[in-house]
């Protein structure tokens, strides 16, 4: 029995364990192939157990990843054998496993992993569902719960996902890929639905889950690790990330509750983060396409580098969100180009802009449509107007942050979603 | 003073769902406790026991022939486990040292016995 040392939980730190078992994962599906990932996720899972029971009585080994792949790489090997599926080919796959992880290795599976995930044959919600699984470790329950979904709902998505990159016997091998392009954005577009569903949650009682934040950052730096898939648009997306994880924390009150950029106070944002995403950005200006990850990180770029919203290069901004409707059009761009020109050429001007954007439907059940345009009417002196605007915004909104944000601006105090609506 | 063997009782369906985020939280508080005991000289052995079904060794009646066939399967409902060794003074401080054990805390039933020394 190994004596309790002086650390004898070196790896105490958090996610360590839920990234060793991501990393075993990618390594054992990598090399048994998709086809098997239900078995390699069981095994996986095997080996857990035992490694929950071993180390609750002696010190964990000082690398658990390797414990467990271990350990797992066997308890495959015995389901292949027990259920009579081991074949001569089986056989060769288990020769082939060396005894431990290289990092090189590791990193190349971890790259294999997450772009099966984000295969373009699955519906983009189930890329997120299923990178949350395979690529972060995240379990069917904390799933559910960072993507705002019922638990059963979300053990189907991942058990339909595995399925159909079963049936679609999706290739894992990475160099010379026909497909590898059209795999990366796929990657991209995922990657960016994590990262906003993180950032703006768009229910529930937090504004921001950082965690999908966190986890969306990281798989964007598996992508930027390979130089096979480190294109520019990667990089641009990753200081686009960098960018709005600076402003998380500044985002949000003491309470949880949402501040404007004018009501932000700008040292709160973290400027290492800044630093890092201005890096990206350079880098992402080494190739010719000029992607919407481009356009949306150069303007969030100018915001990091304003002191104020006053000192901002409202004008720039305006003609990146030109480019971007040009490329991408989307209401909720138009949206927010309204509010740039609002800085640029006043509250009249955006207002205007708003007014034609008032019959697009997507916009008419977006609760922020309604509070911007209940924040320009309160610019104008049109406070009747507002009033209307932010009541409106009241019966949309589905975060409850977003709630106590609107209802401050009706001076209520929200007890509930239903209960402010049925007062007003 | 004399030793005491806690045996650990488990169910192994309680570990069906454990996520890589639970075992670092329930490893932690056994690292906690084990810590907590071998600082004050109190732990004096424990070990995991291997998760396969072991044996049964058996004679069919006194003095018949010896039977050797496979232990329980861990799909019973209820299997040792592990043990720790813990040394106390008597059965009550054993029984408060147990009362810590985390293993209580996540489902698991714990079997108290005095190391008898001749």
């Amino acid at each position: 029995m190994a004596q309790p040392s002086g650390n004898p939980f070196a790896f105490a730190s958090d996610e360590v364990l839920r990234h060793a078992r991501s990393r075993v994962v990618a390594s054992l599906a990598a090399t048994f192939g998709a086809e098997h990932l239900e078995l390699v996720e069981d095994a996986v899972q095997d080996a857990l157990v035992s490694a929950l029971k071993a180390w609750t009585h002696v010190d964990a080994p000082a690398d658990p990843t390797s414990w467990l792949y271990r350990a797992a790489r066997n308890r495959a090997t015995d389901i292949l054998r027990r259920e009579r599926r081991h074949t001569e080919l089986d056989d060769h796959l288990i020769a082939s496993q060396s005894e431990d992880l290289s990092e090189p290795l590791v990193r190349d599976n971890e790259l294999r992993m997450l772009l099966m995930c984000c295969h373009p044959v699955l519906p983009p919600t189930a890329r997120v569902a299923l990178a949350l699984s395979i690529v972060a470790g995240l379990s069917a329950p904390q799933i559910a719960r960072a993507l705002l979904v019922a638990e059963p709902a979300a053990r189907q998505t991942l058990v339909r996902a595995k399925r159909k990159l079963r049936d679609e016997s999706v290739e894992l091998a990475l160099a010379g890929a026909p497909d590898l392009e059209g795999r990366v954005d796929a990657a991209l577009s995922t990657l960016y639905l994590m990262f906003n569903e993180g950032y703006s949650a768009s229910e529930g009682e937090r504004l921001v889950r950082p965690e999908l934040c966190h986890e969306a950052i990281r798989m964007c730096g598996v992508l930027l690790d390979s130089p096979l898939t480190a294109a520019p648009q990667v990089h641009a997306l990753g200081a686009l990330f960098f960018f709005q994880a600076a402003r998380l924390n500044g985002r949000m009150d003491g309470d949880g509750n949402p501040l404007t950029l004018a009501d932000q106070d700008r040292t709160r944002w973290d400027h290492r983060l800044i630093a890092i995403a201005f890096e990206h950005l350079e880098k992402a200006g080494t190739g010719t396409t000029l992607s919407t990850y481009h356009l949306e990180a150069e303007i969030a770029s100018y915001h990091a580098r304003a002191a104020s919203v006053d000192s901002t290069d409202w004008d720039s901004i305006v003609r990146a969100y030109d480019s971007l409707i040009r490329i991408n059009p989307s209401p909720i761009i138009s949206l927010n180009r309204a509010v740039a020109i609002a800085q640029r050429d006043g509250v009249g001007a955006a207002l205007a802009e708003l007014e034609a954007l008032e019959s697009v439907p997507s916009l008419a059940t977006y609760p922020f449509f309604h509070t911007t345009r209940g924040q320009l009417l309160v610019r104008a002196g049109r406070h009747a107007e507002s009033r209307a605007a932010f009541a409106h915004a009241l019966t949309l909104a589905t975060s409850l942050p977003v709630h106590r944000f609107v209802a401050a601006r009706l001076g209520l105090e929200p007890v509930s979603k239903n209960t402010v609506a049925n007062r007003l | 003073m004399p030793d005491y063997m806690l045996l650990l009782h488990e169910r192994p369906e309680l570990f069906a769902n454990v996520t890589p985020d639970d075992m670092e939280r329930v490893i932690a508080k056994y690292v906690e406790w084990r810590t907590k005991l071998g600082a004050a000289g109190k732990l004096t052995g424990g070990n995991k026991l291997r998760d396969d079904a072991g044996r049964i060794i058996e004679a069919r009646s006194p003095g018949g022939r010896v039977e050797v066939r496979d232990g329980p399967f861990t799909e019973t409902k209820d299997v040792i486990g592990g043990y720790f060794i813990v040394n106390a003074a008597d059965y009550d401080e054993a029984i408060a040292i147990s009362r810590d054990c985390p293993h209580l805390a996540f489902g698991g039933r714990i079997e108290l016995r005095e190391i008898e020394i001749p």
